[in-house]
Order: structure tokens, then C-alpha cells, then sequence
């Protein structure tokens, strides 16, 4: 057996492992689930290897570049972690890490905020009554749902009345959410079984 | 009405077994459904045929394996759309699993007679998410010193002039979750106003039209597999995603059915609930 | 040192980060010294992969010694990262990178797509009793979740060319209304969170004192 034909057999064995849990709970999924959770940990370790070889250990050791030793001294520290009394150490890789992250999502203040408020300030005009109609559940609808997000105030009428008109543009946004949730699932499945069709039972071009 | 409450009490396991079959047979039996190419799958097309000869594009493999099949026949195609224009292709992934998806890209389009080094690259992975976009988009061989096959980047042909991800003319980015299109606008659309089109997972799909309406996207491939058979159909290469398709379409169908069946089950319910009371 | 050095080192990163973007052209060898930072944040996040790794180990670990009746799971857990690991860094032309790929392309791939390619049977499953209109808020999200499924279905369009126009409309006008509203909701609260991490007021990440 080949290592390609090797291959396509080992995943539908997966796939029935996996599958198996439909009908029911049973050890033979629980031991492929645990093989899956095992094979990722190792997956990432040998992405994680490789890629500090290449960042961290060829500027230091070819290129003479001592600065590299800081986020490594940092990323050691990181395993203090597992340790109870020294666990406070991890504080400082961590700090590291929280204080980019936290500065860098600030800048959604550009492309979330203010990027977006332009956006959303269109003429209500549009072409025909369909075009205004749509121009206006586009700026009215971000407003009000804006409105359902206030928690700051005492509500006016007003603002209730507006809130709840938010509440049902924020309705409609999670239903389109839901519907393209099945489409992505179904698609999981679709190419699954094309998979055992194809390559497995090769039923399919 | 027996009917309806029947299928209320029917094991979950017969419902799991019509949607297999519905599933499966229009794979082995094609119905052959036409597909309409959706406005923003267009806008992904144009933006790329825009692209000429000896351009560069930036390809984003940040896709996991559980959202894999919906997002990579989104890349294979644009990669393809953009090698067969003479566009130079630079590679790069920021999930793990990622770059598994992108090596063997370059295997395929290496046997294909594509080279590597003048018209495709793979940079290699790099952790941290965000804060690794960041850095990459603001001096490249910092985050790369080397390739992922171990030479550094100015020793190839394609990395000629590149310094940081605003000397790309296009970025392709194909995510299924954190990073995505939002983390790649924030840091480099923003600063470098560089062209960007997302494909992304279907679940993804809604959550990113606003950057689409805004300018901020080029082109949105948030249909998952559906945009993917789009994109394949708009550039006259049909593949895998637009074998999909039939089986998409009653899949779909048979979920509504179940929706709409358990609604009329519901008002069933509620009325003998209220025949009962009063 | 247990306090102080860690918000000192979260302030120093966070502002010069904020002071480059914002501030670049006042300063421009600030970029360098940002550049370099973000990288290092990146390598230590490669690290803490491998910290992931670890902790896995170390949890089934507990399970193994606790003697607990699904300890065998916990070794085949460890059997996978131990394969993995072993052949994942043998040199790419050796045998034993074949047996990597085998595991990748056999095992890991196929699993992964597996286990979330079998949400969709239960969604199957929940749309019978899940997905109800009970009120007029659930019938607002029912309406546009079928209307955008039955648009997503090409053989929709041989039915009614009105599915497809109807599922683009609640996409482009209402779902944006929606989406820009809570992007704008989260924007603000990013902003906050970041100054509160970068000032020292949220310490989350410490992890308990």
C-alpha cells in the first residue's frame, strides 16, 4: 500500500471514528477525539520549533542579532506558568504580550469606529422609493441599534421605542448570522463526503 | 396534523440520515443547478483581473483545519485566477494549520511548472496573531528572515522591492476566525491603504459586509463554499466548489423544512396547550 | 517586582505602540524600535504554543497518576503529540517525514474536518425544536435566517428569482445596519479595555495575585 492510499484509508477510518458519535457516545470516538487533541498539540509544538528557529535562533546565530535574546529569555519565563511558586514570574511575558495586543486592537478606534460612522453617514435620497428606503434602514438601522446598546441613562420613551426597533435590525443581522452558519456547516459536510466519495470509494471524479 | 407531531417525536437519528442522503446523492447523481455569481464575489474577481504581469500578491493562509474545507477551494481558485495572469504570489500564514494548506500549494503549482522563488513563495508562519500581522506588515524580514525553505528573502527574485506589506499591489486573506479581515484592516489597511479581499467561513460571512460597504474591503468571499463555486464559475475554472453546489441547494432545502415543519409543530402545540387551559 | 515590573512592562510596550501610530512623523526611529517590540511579542508567542503544549501534558498527567478510569485516553493523547512531535522535526527528505505526513494528511486532517462537519447534523436536529418563532423578536430572526438559507441555495433562484434578491437585501442593508452598530459598540469597548490593560487597572492577566 502506498503511502497516498495509506492515506485516504486512515482518514475514512477517521471519519467513521468521528461519525460513530451520531449514533451514539461510544470509547471508539472518545479515543479518535483524544488522538485528534494529541496530534494537534504536536502539530502546533513543530510549527512552534520551526518558526522560533527561524526568528529567534538565525538572526542570533548567523546574524549576530543579540536582541533576540530578550523575547527568548521572555518566552522561557512564559513556563513559570506551571509552576505555583514561581507562576508570578509568567507576569512579565505576559505584560509583554497584553500591553502590543491591547495597543494594537486601540486602532480599531480608526477602522471600527470612525471608518464605519462615515459609512453610515449616506443621503437618505437613494434612486426610487426601494433605494431611500434602503439608504434609510442603513443609517436609521446602525442608529437604533446603537440605541439598543445604551445602558448609561435612565430610557426615555423615546429611546425605548428606538431601542426596540434596534433590537429587531439586531434580530435580522443574527438570522442572517444563523442561516450562513448552516450554509458554512453544510459545506464541512458536503466536503466530507466528497472526500469518502472520491477519493475513498471513488464513486466521483 | 398526526403528521407534524409524528415527525416531533421522530428519532434524531432519521433526520441525521435524510440530510446524508440528501447530501450524497446530488454528489454521485448531479442535478447540475446553475450558480449566480453574487455582486461581491465580482468585485473579488475584478479586483484581481485589474492586477497585471508581474505584479505581486500577498496570499494569507489563516485558516484552521475545521473551517478548511469551506475556505480553501476560496483560495486555491484566487491563486490560480492570479498565477494564470502572470501575478507573482508571496505566501504567508499566521494560523498553524495554515501553512500546511499553503506548502501544499507550492507543491502543486511547483509541478506545474510555476517557480519558486520568481512567480510563487512561501514566507512560513509566524505566531502572535495580530501582533505578528503587525510587525510582518511593517518590516517583513524581521518577522522572516528566512523562507520556509531556509534561504533569506532577498536572495529571490519576487521579494525584489518588497519591504512591508504596502509594497504588495493586492492581499488575498483567507481566515476562518482570529486573525480575519478585521485584525488585517486595523493594521494594515489602515496604514497602508493596500487593496484587501477576504474569503472567509461562511459563519464569518455577515459580520464583514460593513467593511465591504465601506471601502475598506475590495472584494468579500463570505459565502464560504457557495462564494468559492462563484468565483470558479466567474473565472471559467470549475472545480470541487461548484460540484458542491447541488448538494448545497437541497441541504439547504431540507434544513428550512425542518425549520418550517417545527414551527408548525410549535402552533400546534400552543393551541391544543390553549384548548386545554380554556 | 510582582506587581509593578509587569505594568511597567505592559505601559512601556503599550505606549510606544500608541506613540508610533499616532505620532510616526514627529519621531521616526520610534517605527524601528516599535517594529522590534511587536516581533518580540511574536516570538514569545511562539513560545507560548509550546506553554499550550505543556499544560495539556501536564493535565492528563494528573489524570494518569489520579488513576481515573479514562486514563488510557490521556495516553493516547500523549502517543499523538509524541508521534507528532518525533517525526514533525525529522528532516524533510528522511522516511520519517513520511510517517509525518501520513499522520497530518491520514489522521489530523480528516479528524478535524470530521468533527465540525457534524455540527450540521445538529443544527438539523435543533431546527425542529429550537428555531421557533415564539415571539416577534425570534420571528424577525426565523424570517431573515430562512430567507437568507433558502437565497443561499442556487435552486432557490430556479424557483423565484425574488430568494436570492431578498437574501442579498438582508445581508447588504439590514445585517450591515446590525453589524456596523455592534463593530462600533466593540471599537469603543477595545479602546477602553486596551487603556484600562495598558494603564494597569485590568491586571486579568496575572492570573490571581
Amino acid at each position: 500500500m502506498d503511502l497516498a492510499t495509506a492515506k485516504v484509508w486512515a482518514g475514512a477510518l477517521c471519519t467513521f471514528a468521528i461519525y460513530s458519535f451520531l449514533w451514539k457516545e461510544n470509547r471508539f470516538f472518545r479515543a479518535f477525539q483524544n488522538l485528534y487533541v494529541g496530534l494537534a498539540a504536536g502539530y502546533s509544538l513543530v510549527v512552534a520549533f520551526n518558526t522560533l528557529k527561524r526568528q529567534a535562533w538565525v538572526p542570533l546565530a548567523e546574524s549576530g542579532d543579540v536582541s533576540v535574546v530578550v523575547p527568548i529569555v521572555f518566552g522561557i519565563l512564559l513556563f513559570t506558568r506551571l509552576s505555583k511558586k514561581y507562576g508570578w514570574i509568567a507576569r512579565y511575558p505576559m505584560a509583554l504580550l497584553m500591553g502590543i495586543g491591547s495597543a494594537l486592537s486601540m486602532k480599531a478606534i480608526e477602522s471600527d469606529f470612525v471608518r464605519q460612522i462615515q459609512a453610515s453617514i449616506i443621503s437618505w435620497k437613494g434612486t426610487g422609493i426601494g433605494g431611500t428606503f434602503n439608504n434609510l434602514v442603513l443609517s436609521l438601522g446602525t442608529a437604533f441599534a446603537l440605541v439598543y446598546f445604551f445602558f448609561t441613562f435612565k430610557p426615555t420613551k423615546a429611546s425605548q421605542v428606538t431601542g426596540r426597533l434596534g433590537r429587531w435590525v439586531l434580530m435580522l443581522c443574527f438570522g442572517a448570522a444563523f442561516g450562513s452558519a448552516v450554509q458554512g456547516r453544510l459545506s464541512l459536510l458536503i466536503s466530507q463526503m466528497q472526500f469518502l466519495l472520491r477519493d475513498w470509494l471513488r464513486l466521483i471524479s | 396534523m398526526n403528521v407534524i407531531k409524528w415527525f416531533g417525536t421522530l428519532d434524531r437519528r432519521w433526520l441525521y440520515a435524510l440530510l446524508l442522503f440528501v447530501v450524497v446523492t446530488p454528489l454521485i447523481r448531479p442535478l447540475g443547478i446553475p450558480v449566480d455569481v453574487t455582486e461581491s464575489t465580482a468585485q473579488f474577481v475584478e479586483a484581481v483581473e485589474k492586477l497585471k504581469p508581474g505584479d505581486k500578491m500577498l496570499l494569507v493562509f489563516d485558516y484552521s483545519i475545521g473551517g478548511g474545507p469551506d475556505v480553501d477551494p476560496q483560495a486555491q481558485v484566487v491563486l490560480a485566477h492570479a498565477l494564470s495572469k502572470g501575478v507573482k504570489v508571496v505566501e504567508v500564514a499566521f494560523i498553524d494549520t495554515g501553512l500546511n494548506y499553503a506548502q501544499k500549494t507550492i507543491e502543486k503549482w511547483e509541478k506545474a511548472g510555476k517557480v519558486y522563488g520568481e512567480d510563487i513563495l512561501l514566507l512560513g508562519y509566524a505566531a502572535g496573531s495580530e501582533t505578528a500581522i503587525s510587525a510582518f506588515a511593517q518590516d517583513i524580514a524581521q518577522v522572516f528572515p528566512i523562507d520556509i525553505r531556509g534561504k533569506p528573502l532577498s536572495s529571490y527574485p519576487i521579494m525584489q522591492g518588497i519591504q512591508n506589506a504596502g509594497d504588495f499591489d493586492f492581499i488575498a486573506e483567507f481566515a476562518t476566525g482570529i486573525p480575519g479581515p478585521a485584525e488585517w484592516i486595523r493594521q494594515v489597511v489602515t496604514r497602508y491603504n493596500v487593496p484587501l479581499g477576504c474569503g472567509v467561513v461562511a459563519v464569518m460571512g455577515p459580520q464583514n459586509v460593513p467593511y465591504l460597504q465601506s471601502g475598506q474591503l475590495v472584494g468579500l468571499l463570505g459565502g464560504g463554499l457557495k462564494s468559492a463555486a462563484e468565483y470558479e464559475i466567474a473565472v471559467n475554472m470549475p472545480g470541487a466548489a461548484t460540484a458542491a453546489m447541488d448538494a448545497q441547494s437541497l441541504g439547504h432545502v431540507v434544513i428550512v423544512l425542518f425549520v418550517l415543519i417545527g414551527n408548525l409543530l410549535f402552533l400546534v402545540e400552543r393551541t391544543e396547550q390553549k384548548a386545554r387551559k380554556g | 517586582m510582582k506587581k509593578e515590573v509587569p505594568i511597567a512592562i505592559g505601559f512601556v510596550v503599550g505606549v510606544l505602540i500608541l506613540f508610533e501610530y499616532f505620532f510616526k512623523a514627529m519621531a521616526p526611529g520610534v517605527s524601528d524600535i516599535a517594529t522590534k517590540a511587536q516581533n518580540w511579542g511574536s516570538i514569545v508567542s511562539a513560545f507560548a504554543m509550546g506553554l499550550a503544549a505543556a499544560n495539556l501534558v501536564v493535565i492528563h498527567g494528573r489524570r494518569i497518576r489520579s488513576k481515573h478510569p479514562d486514563a488510557w485516553m490521556s495516553w493516547i493523547l500523549y502517543l499523538g503529540i509524541l508521534v507528532m512531535v518525533a517525526t514533525g522535526l525529522s528532516a524533510q527528505e528522511s522516511a520519517l517525514h513520511n510517517v509525518y505526513s501520513f499522520l497530518y494528511d491520514g489522521l489530523y486532517l480528516p479528524l478535524g474536518t470530521a468533527m465540525f462537519s457534524i455540527m450540521v447534523f445538529f443544527i438539523a436536529s435543533a431546527a425542529r425544536r429550537a428555531f421557533r418563532a415564539r415571539n416577534i423578536d425570534a420571528m424577525f430572526l426565523l424570517v431573515s435566517g430562512l430567507l437568507v438559507m433558502l437565497g443561499n441555495a442556487p435552486l432557490m433562484r430556479m424557483v423565484s428569482p425574488w430568494f436570492p434578491k431578498a437574501s442579498a437585501w438582508f445581508m447588504s442593508y439590514a445585517n450591515v445596519a446590525g453589524n456596523r452598530a455592534i463593530m462600533i459598540g466593540a471599537a469603543l469597548g477595545m479602546v477602553l479595555t486596551g487603556f484600562r490593560v495598558i494603564v494597569g487597572i485590568d491586571r486579568s492577566y496575572f492570573g490571581g495575585e
